[in-house]
């Protein structure tokens, strides 16, 4: 079994046009063939291809003339002069011009081989490099799905049945909690788990140029479109694409996600070349997508077709015996990483991790060991040393009841938002009936009815 | 009465008849076709082409094809002349893909790397393996990677000899495939 790569011929020779197909095609190389520079310019708007062998000598525009608007519209692609005895120096000239190398007629079966192979494995291993780059830039580090409490495990028993399977999920979850790893772990238990893992923010690109970034573009597409470049969509061929903060993408942008994801193909921004799509979608928001429907802001059918299976990643303030495990977890790596000999946390830090809310969860705790173990003296991390300790030692009095406290908190969390009662009550994680009891209780008037 | 089908060998010209009935055991194994050898017959005077002083091994496929025995469902050409495509300035053989007929010569499998002639039984393996790989590509196989597999393109003797006379288990699953369609 070979590889299938796209070879185009252009020569105005039908029996060298004939004979090299016949050979390619024996290698398992799909063949084009153009008999002039105009008839190859037709093709190349339909396809791309990894070589193009290209003879000099043609009545019209010649090879080397071609060879300039090939060069002008994909600098990348690999063109080889084909020419008989006697043109050594134009092909020499093409050589200058950017052509990939030359080959004499009739050529010496080794010698084509080996080229072709040797093309053909430069290109393959630029396009690992690119998926690498990518995979580097997106990396997270599916270490830190470390978890020990019953609401993670059900993550997991997710992960894991989902994985198998080639269907959408929908990863949901506050900023911080692993949708990302949650992911990736799922692709890398997928039979998918050898191709790439493509991630792209959704919310980091205008729409504009979110829809370059997915579809990629040709050259010229736009302005600054110099160079003919694969989106992620393309990237993420045979793997996963992973579509971070789906909730920000635009409306006009969600009905051409949601075209590609029913019809499995699409086009470059400015191409009419058709491309056949092979990945698998997951898509995480931390936006309350049912919310969003209801207001108009995010379709219902693209709802539908990326929330096949639902994964809700629960926020650290709801499996807070994770903190322990988590906060080991991340001091070992990172002592490692800083070469820093620090391997304990008092027993005050973990009560002020425990006490903590975690707003930015996981991450937060992640950040929160890091810098510990940055300002960190000794082979202990103290609980002066957690970021947020100082911040809340000041909005806590120590010498104050339980009450004192609750009032204390109420009232910031009232004059923070107002006194809208509904909202403030959410927060406190109470509902309005009993919000407007304490409020009685304690006396508390709105600034306007004072 | 009908023919069984059969894959028939042909040489064209003077060919050593050792060689050219060691193969019919071997191919058999390999191809579910019992290999009756017919009997040998002239070069036609158009494949020879003066410009390139060789002959053109597609003229001998279309003789092949189009000279084949009622039953004769593929048919294998042996020559010991220099054959070429326009393309290349030599083949080791040449097949339709897929097709009736293949056609391997010799000339260029007898030479050892120091410039002389192989011991015997190395062209016998040089010629089986050549066979295997044109008929393979008759049954729509194409080139593969295994170094190993009939199938790959030996662009050497030296990756001829490396090879074997035998399919990789992919080729041998589309042969299954190929030998499925109407031989």
């Amino acid at each position: 079994m070979k590889k299938k790569a796209r070879i185009a011929i252009v020569d105005d020779e039908e029996i060298v046009r004939e004979s090299l197909a016949g050979w390619l095609q024996m290698d398992g190389y799909e063949v084009d063939q153009a008999s002039s520079a105009e008839a190859a310019l037709e093709l190349l708007k339909a396809r791309r291809y990894n070589i193009i062998f290209l003879d000099i000598k043609m009545p019209g525009m010649d090879g080397i003339e071609l060879l300039g608007h090939l060069q002008q519209d994909d600098p990348e692609l690999a063109v080889v002069m084909i020419t008989a005895f006697g043109s050594i120096d134009t092909a020499v000239l093409a050589m200058k011009r950017g052509a990939h190398d030359y080959l004499l007629k009739p050529f010496d079966p080794a010698e084509i081989s080996v080229l072709i192979e040797r093309i053909i494995g430069h290109q393959k291993l630029a396009e690992e490099n690119e998926i690498l780059k990518e995979q580097v830039q997106s990396r997270q580090r599916l270490e830190s799905l470390v978890s020990g409490s019953a609401a993670m495990e059900k993550v997991f028993e997710l992960i894991l049945s989902v994985a198998e399977t080639d269907t959408s999920v929908l990863i949901t979850g506050e900023t911080g909690t692993g949708k990302g790893l949650v992911a990736k772990a799922i692709h890398a238990q997928s039979p998918r788990a050898a191709c790439p893992f493509i991630a792209v923010n959704c919310g980091a690109f205008t729409e504009h140029l979110l829809e370059s970034e997915l579809f990629g573009h040709e050259k010229g597409a736009f302005t600054g479109a110099v160079h003919l470049r694969k989106g992620r969509f393309e990237l993420a061929q045979g793997g996963t694409l992973f579509l971070d903060e789906v909730g920000e993408v635009g409306m006009k942008m969600q009905i051409d996600l949601l075209k590609v994801l029913d019809e499995k193909h699409f086009y470059r921004v400015g191409g009419s070349q058709r491309i056949d799509l092979d990945f698998r979608v997951i898509a995480a928001t931390n936006r309350n997508l049912a919310q969003a429907i209801s207001e108009g802001s995010f379709r219902q059918d693209l709802f539908y077709r990326l929330n096949v299976i639902a994964i809700h990643v629960p926020p650290l303030r709801e499996r807070k015996e994770d903190i322990p495990i988590l906060a080991k977890h991340f001091l070992k790596r990172f002592a490692r990483e800083l070469n820093k000999p620090v391997d304990k946390i008092s027993r005050e830090a973990f009560d002020e991790m425990m006490l903590h809310d975690w707003p930015g969860n996981v991450r937060e705790l992640e950040n929160a060991i890091e810098r510990s173990v940055v300002i960190g003296q000794g082979r202990e991390i103290g609980a002066t040393s957690l970021p947020f300790y100082q911040q809340e030692q000041a909005y806590v009095p120590q010498d104050r009841s339980i009450q004192e406290m609750e009032k204390a908190h109420i009232i910031e969390v009232l004059e923070d938002l107002s006194w809208n009662i509904t909202r403030s009550a959410a927060l406190l994680g109470i509902d309005r009936v009993t919000l407007y009891n304490r409020i009685k209780k304690y006396g508390l008037k709105k600034p306007s009815d004072q | 009465m009908v023919q069984a089908p059969f894959l028939g060998l042909k040489p064209f010209g003077a060919m050593d008849p050792d060689l050219v009935e060691g193969l019919a055991g071997p191919l058999r194994l390999i191809f579910p076709l019992p290999a009756q050898i017919l009997a040998a017959s002239e070069v036609p005077p158009e494949a020879f082409k003066p410009n390139r002083g060789q002959h053109l091994s597609t003229e001998l496929l279309h003789h092949l094809a189009d000279h084949a025995p009622p039953g004769c469902v593929r048919i294998l050409g042996l020559t010991g002349l220099d054959l070429f495509i326009p393309i290349l300035t030599y083949v080791y053989g040449e097949a339709m893909l897929p097709g009736k007929a293949a056609v391997v010569s010799i000339h260029r499998l007898s030479a050892d790397s120091a410039g002389g002639i192989v011991a015997y039984r190395v062209l016998r393996d040089r010629v089986l393996k050549e066979a295997v790989h044109e008929l393979g590509h008759t049954f729509g196989l194409t080139h593969c990677d295994d170094k190993q597999c009939a199938m790959s393109f030996a662009h050497s003797l030296e990756q001829l000899d490396h090879k074997q006379a035998s399919f990789c288990r992919y080729c041998t699953v589309l042969l299954t495939d190929g030998l499925r369609l109407p031989l």
